[in-house]
């Protein structure tokens, strides 16, 4: 897969269809996102290590994509996608951070080793695959069954012991690609404390998870970060079930779909959801 | 603490054109409901971030209701709406984190409902006494 998929970045740097293609460039063990101009570069293209390229550049808060656009107005960028990254960029574009019309996006699959690693639910792009095929993702949290079964009391005590082994390292929301807020409400002082532990049960967490019901894309970013290890995609994955469920929306899925949430646009009948509260 | 002594605290985030006026009307008309409720302005239902109501919880509140206009008679046109969504996505977000969604409620109370407004107050206070204190609230005293 790796070669064809040079040899297409190559043809559309010779056809100068894009300025660049933004990917992972690997070179003595290292890796890290690059973005290729000069086909003799391709060869150190890389696929097969995880690098979320939609990642949110400290301290700007702002993504590559939104950057590279800033710095080349008009001109057309190449991505080589994941199926994260893919959701990202629709995500993101919602929000006006990026701009899907000078983008190229070139979408290739994951293999179902790498899907669990991130615990991904849609391991491929749904709208511009590529390369490779379409694989089954995982769609339950490695410790849902724990935590399923415990009952409202359980639940309270098992996140007042994850969240009290939090550091406060910020991990998660700078890991997230999702998170672009330059005013981010967990370092508001009125609410959080600053440089003190142990951290705000449950608001801390929540702040972020609440905030992302309908966004999170499940690229696994946070947990990962996470040098704790607190399962915090484990809120997530009901938030994200529960909003298919009932607004039919699944983040990054369709550039189009606006975020249920936030954007009421048709006024329907919405009468069921009064039973719910 | 026993049950029967305990007085559940209410924060109840209330619309300015509907449901502070309906609060206002059950003032002026002299209805008896509850002390328990500490009532917050807010220009619209739709301008209250969930995160208020955790923060609420876990600063000392036993319940947290949002009062709204009705549906469809919002000042904003649609905050309500969007109130609504937001609404019931938290409780599932609440329920996740081990906070009894019950302690959560939205309601639609427009201008010229002071009785409503007595009694869903009188009815929140009650089911909040069954409940008992918030497990989030640590030693916080009743001011």
């Amino acid at each position: 897969m790796l070669n064809k998929i040079r040899d297409y970045c190559r043809d559309l740097l010779e056809s100068k269809k894009v300025e660049g293609i933004l990917a992972v460039y690997t070179e003595n063990g290292n890796y890290f996102p690059y973005f290729f101009t000069k086909k003799e570069e391709l060869n150190n293209l890389c696929i097969d290590k995880k690098y979320l390229l939609l990642n949110s550049v400290k301290p700007l808060r702002e993504n590559l994509v939104f950057l590279l656009q800033s710095k080349m107005p008009g001109k057309r960028i190449g991505i080589l996608a994941r199926g994260c990254d893919e959701r990202a960029l629709f995500e993101l574009s919602k929000r006006g951070q990026v701009n899907l019309d000078n983008i190229e996006t070139i979408g290739y699959s994951c293999n179902e080793e790498q899907a669990k690693i991130c615990t991904c639910p849609t391991p491929y792009p749904t709208v511009n695959l590529k390369f490779g095929e379409k694989v089954e993702g995982v769609s339950e949290h490695k410790r849902w069954k724990e935590f399923s079964q415990l009952d409202i009391e359980g639940k309270r005590k098992f996140w007042e012991k994850e969240f009290s082994k939090c550091i406060k390292c910020f991990g998660c929301r700078n890991a997230c690609p999702i998170c672009f807020c330059k005013e981010c409400l967990m370092e508001d002082r009125k609410f959080v404390k600053g440089g003190e532990l142990p951290v705000e049960i449950p608001s801390f967490h929540f702040v972020q998870r609440y905030h992302h019901a309908a966004q999170c894309i499940s690229c696994g970013e946070c947990e990962i970060a996470c040098p704790m290890d607190i399962p915090l995609r484990l809120i997530s994955f009901v938030l994200l079930n529960r909003v298919k469920k009932l607004y039919d929306y699944t983040p990054g899925m369709n550039p189009k779909q606006e975020c249920p949430i936030y954007t009421i646009k048709e006024e329907r009948n919405e009468e069921a959801l009064d039973e719910l509260l | 603490m026993s049950k029967s002594e305990f007085e559940p605290r209410i924060v109840a985030l209330l619309c300015n054109w509907c449901t502070y006026t309906g609060a206002d009307l059950a003032g002026t008309a002299r209805m008896k409901y509850p002390p328990n409720v500490r009532t917050l302005r807010v220009m619209c239902s739709g301008r209250v971030d969930p995160a208020f109501v955790i923060f609420a919880l876990q600063n000392g509140a036993d319940g947290v209701m949002i009062g709204g206009c009705h549906i469809g008679d919002c000042h904003y046109a649609k905050g309500n709406y969007s109130s609504r969504r937001r609404a019931v996505i938290l409780k599932d977000t609440l329920e996740s984190l081990g906070i009894d969604p019950r302690r959560f409620r939205l309601e639609w109370i427009s201008a010229s409902e002071g009785d409503k407004f007595a009694e869903v107050i009188k009815k929140f206070t009650k089911e909040l006494k069954e409940l008992g204190p918030n497990p989030l609230n640590k030693g916080a005293q009743d001011a």
